[in-house]
């Protein structure tokens, strides 16, 4: 063969590998939509979930979108109140990212996703009637959330390799939740008031 | 006695006194250390003040309306993919400056007074004083000014409504700050160079301090190690900084905002060309309904802090590059 044999052999590769990805992308991150006051998932085909928030008023909302490697977003929201909320929506991709969540009051949301390697999520969750969302996809990510007294529902999903999960609450009653991984080498520890 | 005669020889003192309306006074000296002084007392008046030489100075003193000192080095200038929209050039009357050290001054007091001084060389400065007297507040004044070169200040104080104040700044470690109270003002500047520092305020009036509403403050900085300051007081105002480095290996600006009040909009757009790292933007907002966006779209070791008190705020920060940092603080 000639050289451009393999020139083409190679983009054809390249190609099949970039489709591949796209598709693992767009089942972890595009189905993924946050309507007015509404998250709306559905990552899978047959089942989708929704998170409705206590009401239909926010108080603060806050975006957050890094592109690049050790980018680090610390966002804190204490209002709230009366079925008002916050929102937190977070994008981060490649490598080492660091985001860090703190939310206390009535009603908040967040909405965290992260591609890449060694990417860690910290969220530390107070109050009543919270939803999470947390999204990784890659190798070493981490994922470590608290979510105290009474918060409503969360869903979290790894993708990749050597990805671990550390779900922490202290409720009388287990909320309801959603914890998805798919790869090798996966961990997943849950803590709750409701596991004696 | 000779250093006596040679300094008598090279100065010279002009003043003009006038008392009525439409009145033109043109003032033209070359040399050094001249001085030159204009006071009108009436409307319509013109003012014109020419100076070419080192240690210069010169100042207007306007009492009336529709005043006018224009500067004759004024040009339009033009930002890209902004929405700046800077007056068409002007010929003509006003204060003009070509050396160093030169200090020139314009004091108008009155209702559509116009105002503009152009600067070429360094360590000039300019002050323009438009119906500073609280008492007496104007009214659509609009200040032209620029200065050319390095080491330059420019100090400009507006207190009435519809203020405009429109300044251009070419060089290195310039100075500029801005005053303007009461309503529907505006501010835009534009520097371009390096180490220079920009002050821009809007507040309400000496009796209403915290009621300064649809004021609009625009700037626009090209090159780097810049450092910007916006503060507003009040509702429906809007802030606005766009930076450009120039990857010469210098860091990139620190540009902070806060706003106090209701409904105000603010946005810091960093590194929209080259490849400047180490840019730092903050915005600080207290009351309700406000929205704060910063945009890091180059570089790394960025750091972006969005700080709002109370409720319905909206904060979103991007930031694209590497090891940079994002605070959001919403309480």
């Amino acid at each position: 063969m000639n050289t451009k044999v393999y020139w083409l052999i190679a983009v054809s590769l390249l190609w099949l590998d970039f489709s591949f990805a796209q598709t693992i992308k767009s089942q972890l991150f595009d189905n993924i939509s946050i309507e007015e006051n509404l998250l709306k998932i559905n990552y899978l085909v047959d089942n989708s979930i929704y998170l409705n928030i206590a009401s239909s008023n926010i108080i603060n909302s806050a975006s957050v979108s890094q592109t690049g490697n050790r980018n680090e977003a610390f966002i804190e929201q204490i209002r709230g109140g009366d079925n008002k909320g916050n929102i937190v929506k977070v994008t981060q991709c490649f490598e080492n990212n660091l985001t860090s969540i703190n939310q206390s009051g009535v009603g908040n949301q967040n909405y965290i996703t992260q591609s890449g390697l060694n990417n860690k999520t910290i969220a530390d969750i107070n109050g009543l009637n919270n939803n999470s969302v947390i999204i990784q996809e890659g190798t070493n990510n981490y994922i470590s959330q608290k979510m105290e007294s009474d918060s409503k529902n969360y869903y979290i999903a790894q993708q990749g390799a050597n990805n671990l999960i550390i779900q922490e609450g202290n409720e009388a009653i287990s909320k309801p939740y959603l914890i998805s991984q798919k790869g090798t080498g996966m961990r997943l520890f849950i803590t709750s008031g409701a596991i004696k | 006695m000779k250093t006596l005669l040679n300094i008598l020889a090279i100065t010279s003192v002009i003043a003009n006194f006038m008392f009525s309306q439409s009145n033109l006074s043109i003032v033209s000296q070359l040399g050094s250390a001249n001085l030159s002084s204009s006071i009108q007392n009436g409307g319509d008046n013109q003012s014109r003040i020419e100076q070419v030489g080192d240690a210069n100075e010169s100042s207007v003193t306007d009492y009336g309306d529709k005043n006018l000192v224009t500067g004759a080095f004024f040009h339009a200038f033009n930002v890209p993919n902004s929405s700046f929209s800077f007056p068409a050039p002007m010929l003509g009357d006003g204060i003009s400056q070509l050396g160093s050290y030169n200090k020139a001054a314009i004091n108008q007091t009155g209702d559509f007074n116009k105002a503009s001084i152009g600067q070429i060389g360094n360590d000039n400065a300019a002050v323009i004083f438009q119906s500073v007297n609280p008492v007496l507040p104007g009214n659509n004044n609009s200040g032209i000014d620029q200065l050319n070169g390095n080491e330059n200040i420019f100090y400009h104080i507006q207190i009435g409504t519809n203020e405009e104040v429109f300044a251009l700044q070419n060089g290195n470690n310039n100075y500029s700050h801005i005053e303007q109270y009461n309503l529907n003002s505006r501010s835009e500047i534009v520097q371009n160079g390096n180490y220079n520092n920009l002050y821009q305020y809007q507040f309400g009036s000496a009796e209403n301090y915290n009621d300064g509403s649809y004021n609009i403050s625009n700037a626009y900085l090209i090159g780097n190690s810049n450092y910007a300051y916006q503060n507003q007081v009040g509702k429906n105002n809007y802030s606005n900084i766009a930076s450009i480095g120039c990857s010469n290996g210098t860091p990139g600006g620190e540009i902070k905002t806060s706003q106090t009040g209701n409904l105000n909009s603010a946005s810091i757009e960093e590194g929209l060309l080259g490849n400047i790292d180490d840019n730092s933007a903050s915005i600080l907002q207290i009351g309700n309904i406000n929205n704060a966006q910063i945009s890091q779209e180059s570089g790394n070791m960025n750091s972006a802090k969005i700080s709002e008190s109370t409720d319905n705020n909206k904060a979103k920060i991007v930031q694209t590059g590497s090891m940079n940092l994002t605070v959001i603080l919403q309480k």
